[in-house]
């Protein structure tokens, strides 16, 4: 993997929310609200960024197979195991968009 | 922000014409402006206009979804909508006109302008609003039984769309069109599908009756806005949909939208006429009211990938989705099987 220059992906993104947070004050109505929307953006592309890479990631095919299963009622009989399980994969997603939401904020 | 939507220099020339057309030659629009567009169907422009010194608040509403199988409303069903809601005296903004296609300016309609306050978060901790929160719950058990109580007959014309014949089936398609690959949901649509209840009466329903959609002042409940996914259903879905973890903004400990407790609620529905609580229906709906909320999100982020209708919102949606997945699953792991 190529050696990128200072500064690392983290402080770039630290340094555009700077930016954007200096020019907060300046901005009304859906501007503002645009711009707050663009932080969450970038604080979700930091938190996928150091959370990669995931082994345990299920593959295109893999959820296919499950959602197809669960429709067809194979799953009917292992259901506190399969809520479980999709329930973990639930909660690493939630971690990168919005991981105060676990926490029932 | 980047949308589909016409800047604001494009629309004013037409909406100009537009208001010559209703009030006279004299009038003059102006203070023309628009509320960021949170993620709905339609988006709105608020407007002035004022003639011989006198001055009226209005606002359009225009569609901007235009895609098959769309979950919300035909403007011009909307607009029938308010007219009938706003006739029986619910507390509803007063519809004025629709738009013609030689007004130029797409489908939609004006209606007037109602003071107010909308954003949930503002709603929820402005100290100026404390007497409001505290009557809020019991005014919106109030305005549900008003709501559900309402003839029927006059909104048969709701009776053919999909949410009013089957909702299940109607959230099931949509959540395929938008290319559905999700276990959760799955698991929501499998279990939804297992328990089906019957209901015993239709009635119409608001559809999306939650902060966001309620114009608060100080006293409490002043308006509710957008009809856009009304639909004949069971009232259990409603008061289901009003207290589902998403439209709590952060105050999880209130379980009615955020600011009220259930039982008020129902004891405040009952009392007004409302339909009788079942809590087992209520529990059905709640499942139910994740898989649509999750659908819709989907909607947005398809209509984002596969459309010029692109917003950094509309984005977002695409993220919000395991949100709703985390609080659909917490609610179904109490459910038995």
């Amino acid at each position: 993997m190529t050696q990128h220059d200072q500064p690392d992906c983290f402080e770039l993104i630290r340094t555009v929310n700077d930016f954007l947070e200096s020019i907060e004050g300046k901005l009304h109505g859906s501007d503002k609200y645009g711009l707050q929307c663009a932080k969450h953006v970038l604080n979700i592309i930091a938190r996928e960024i150091e959370g990669a890479p995931d082994g345990s990631l299920q593959t295109a095919d893999d959820i296919k197979k499950l959602c197809l299963g669960i429709r067809e009622g194979k799953y009917d009989d292992n259901w506190p195991e399969t809520l479980r399980h999709i329930l973990d994969h639930v909660v690493e997603k939630v971690k990168i968009s919005d991981p105060n939401h676990l926490r029932g904020i | 922000m980047v949308d589909n939507s016409a800047d604001l220099g494009e629309i004013s020339g037409s909406l100009q014409r537009l208001a010559e057309k209703h009030f006279g030659s004299s009038c003059i629009v102006k203070n023309l402006k628009r509320p960021p567009m949170l993620g709905g169907a339609n988006e709105t422009f608020i407007f002035d206009v004022e003639q011989r010194s006198k001055s009226q608040r209005l606002v359009l509403r225009r569609q901007t979804y235009f895609e098959n199988n769309s979950p919300f409303l035909a403007m011009s069903h909307q607009y029938t909508i308010l007219q009938k809601v706003f006739r029986n005296k619910v507390a509803t903004p007063e519809p004025l006109f629709e738009l013609e296609s030689t007004d130029c300016l797409g489908k939609g309609f004006v209606m007037r302008f109602v003071e107010g306050e909308t954003i949930p978060r503002k709603i929820l901790a402005n100290d100026s609003l404390d007497v409001a929160r505290r009557k809020l719950t019991e005014q919106c058990g109030r305005t549900l039984a008003q709501i559900h109580s309402l003839s029927t007959e006059e909104f048969n014309f709701l009776g053919g769309s999909a949410d009013s014949k089957d909702a299940l089936q109607a959230q099931i398609e949509r959540y395929e069109k938008y290319g559905g690959r999700q276990p959760a949901l799955e698991l929501a649509i499998r279990w939804l599908q297992k328990n089906r209840r019957e209901y015993p009466v239709k009635r119409l329903l608001h559809g999306d009756f939650r902060l966001g959609n309620i114009v608060v002042g100080h006293e409490g409940f002043k308006y509710l806005l957008d009809w856009d996914c009304c639909h004949l259903g069971d009232p259990m879905e409603e008061l289901a949909w009003l207290c589902l973890k998403s439209w709590r903004f952060g105050k999880v400990e209130k379980k009615v939208g955020g600011f009220g407790d259930r039982e008020i609620l129902y004891r405040s529905y009952l009392d007004n006429g409302g339909y009788e609580i079942s809590q087992e229906r209520i529990r059905w709906w709640k499942i139910f009211g994740y898989l649509r909320w999750a659908v819709l999100n989907m909607m947005q982020i398809h209509g984002h990938m596969n459309s010029s209708r692109k917003s950094l919102p509309f984005a977002i949606c695409g993220r919000n989705i395991c949100l709703i997945e985390y609080d659909l699953l917490m609610a179904l792991k109490g459910e038995k099987f």
